[in-house]
């Protein structure tokens, strides 16, 4: 079961990705406007995640369709 | 009459009398007891040798000195080795009960059976891996080296030869299980088949059969044994939630300047999805009406009403050729729908990112994720005739795109075919085309999938 959360892209340095599934810093999916970042793991919630709000997939996926996350077309 | 053991020759029954002796010829004849024995016939000393049994078989009694008939000796020759030539101690080889302990006295350990753990020679020593992942892998290391590698798994084994396992490092595999060995040069190391020019045998033929990787110079190998070409099959796809992930290929050449190329592939959606594929300048996905179609940032609507379910896979393949876009769905020779988009040619000059499951941003920052499975994307540049669609849907299955089939006549166009899974291990999604092939890597948590069309 996958578990995501939302962090600030400041917070992007404390994020040890052995604990999370996202392959690295340069590949982190970030709100429209720059200022949020996407996680997500498996199992128990990494130590650097604690107090963070939980999301399921169906929550996350409602949550990324809204205008905060995702844009119409970019060119 | 029953038979006798016959300890003496004092215990040989006559018959017929005195004068025309015959030894009963049911009576058995003890070796040891008669060999150089003297003893008294009915009165007459007789003397026997053992070179006189060993001399004739039959034996004829005429031989024993005082015995005129033919004694029949097959008890003899069951219990004489001798007479066959064959030295006591090999007759211990072939008899069940000794064979053992024969065995043992020659250094060959026990004796072989197909199924059994102790198949091969005890002198060869085996080592094993733990093949995980999906599909089931593993990467050789040093410490195989002059070893038999023994594979027991249900599910094919894809068995990665990295680079740096040393000069003449070589091992041997043997599949114990139903579960082929497949043996695969990682980046850097080449595996050849043994006989020049033939596609490369590098899969164990079947249960208990061997192959041996044998090194022709440092990470340069021929494989050689009970092999076969890897059969050719579709087991496995990519799997990605919509969330973030995505599989990566960097840049594609084929997209830089051009103006003819095609794209195909299978997908299936889980939810209403976005980015099939997709780079900076152009895109390409499903929707619940028609495909949104992008190139050089001009954007068409193909096969616009058509409704595209759910949780059912879907085969494309979207041609272009000098600025007309043109989509083919499940085999169909009619197209969906062409549109006119932008002009002749890409507009790349340094080819284009090429992600699967997402598109690229300016910057090639990721965007629009797909929420599906999506199988066998190939890349030709060329434009697919309407001709060959029939025959790379074949009927909703996956065929070898490398290779003419039917009307398919494109092979020598492909650029680019990704199988995402099938001959693949861990996150990197390899390109079948090797010459100018280009690699994918799973991303941000897509996974290989047993989900095929």
């Amino acid at each position: 079961m996958r578990t995501y959360v939302i962090i600030d892209a400041s917070e992007i340095t404390s994020v040890d990705f052995d604990k999370v599934l996202e392959t690295s810093a340069d590949t982190l999916r970030y709100s429209v406007d720059g200022s949020k970042v996407l996680l997500k793991y498996e199992g128990t919630q990494p130590f650097f995640l604690l107090g963070k709000t939980e999301y399921t997939h169906s929550e996350i996926l409602s949550i990324l369709s809204g205008p905060e996350w995702t844009s119409e077309e970019i060119n | 009459m029953a038979n006798k053991r016959i300890s003496s020759l004092d215990d040989i029954t006559l018959v017929g009398g005195t004068s025309t002796a015959e030894v009963n010829a049911n009576d058995i004849l003890p070796i040891t007891d008669v060999d150089d024995t003297t003893g008294s016939l009915q009165g007459t000393t007789k003397a026997v040798k053992v070179s006189d049994l060993m001399g004739e078989a039959p034996v004829q009694t005429a031989d024993i000195s005082g015995l005129a008939t033919q004694v029949s000796l097959g008890n003899h020759e069951a219990l004489t080795s001798n007479a066959h030539g064959i030295s006591v101690f090999g007759a211990t080889l072939v008899d069940d009960a000794d064979a053992s302990a024969a065995r043992t006295t020659l250094g060959l350990g026990t004796a072989a059976t197909s199924a059994s753990t102790d198949f091969y020679p005890s002198a060869l020593a085996t080592t094993s891996y733990t093949a995980s992942g999906t599909p089931l892998a593993f990467t050789l290391t040093s410490a195989a080296n002059n070893k038999v590698v023994t594979v027991n798994e249900t599910n094919n084994v894809y068995v990665t030869v990295p680079t740096g396992l040393g000069a003449g490092f070589n091992c041997s595999f043997v599949q114990l299980g139903a579960g082929q060995v497949v043996v695969q040069a990682g980046s850097g190391v080449v595996v050849g088949a043994y006989t020049p020019g033939t596609t490369a045998l590098n899969t164990t033929a079947g249960q208990y059969a061997a192959l041996n990787l044998i090194p022709t110079s440092t990470d340069n190998y021929v494989v050689w044994g009970e092999s076969t070409t890897t059969p050719f099959s579709n087991s496995y796809s990519v799997s990605m939630a919509g969330d973030d992930d995505y599989v990566d290929f960097g840049t594609i050449p084929q997209f830089a300047l051009v103006s003819t190329f095609s794209v195909a592939g299978w997908f299936k959606t889980n939810t209403s999805s976005r980015s099939l594929y997709g780079g900076t300048q152009h895109y390409f996905y499903p929707t619940s009406s028609g495909f949104s179609y992008r190139i050089n940032n001009q954007t068409a609507t193909i096969g616009a009403g058509t409704n595209y379910a759910d949780d059912s896979w879907y085969h494309f393949i979207l041609t272009y050729n000098s600025g007309t876009a043109t989509i083919y769905i499940n085999g169909n020779s009619t197209p969906i729908g062409s549109s006119s988009v932008y002009n002749s040619t890409t507009n790349s000059t340094a080819g284009d990112y090429f992600r699967v499951g997402a598109r690229a941003v300016s910057g090639g920052n990721p965007s629009t994720y797909f929420a599906g499975s999506v199988d066998e994307i190939a890349i030709w540049d060329s434009v697919i005739g309407s001709s060959e669609v029939s025959d790379i849907y074949a009927s909703n299955t996956v065929i070898d795109l490398s290779s003419n089939s039917g009307n398919y006549t494109s092979s020598s166009n492909l650029k680019h075919w990704w199988r995402f899974g099938d001959g693949d291990s861990g996150s990197t999604v390899t390109d079948k085309v090797t010459s100018g092939g280009v690699d994918g890597t799973l991303t941000n948590g897509a996974s290989f999938s047993t989900t095929t069309p």
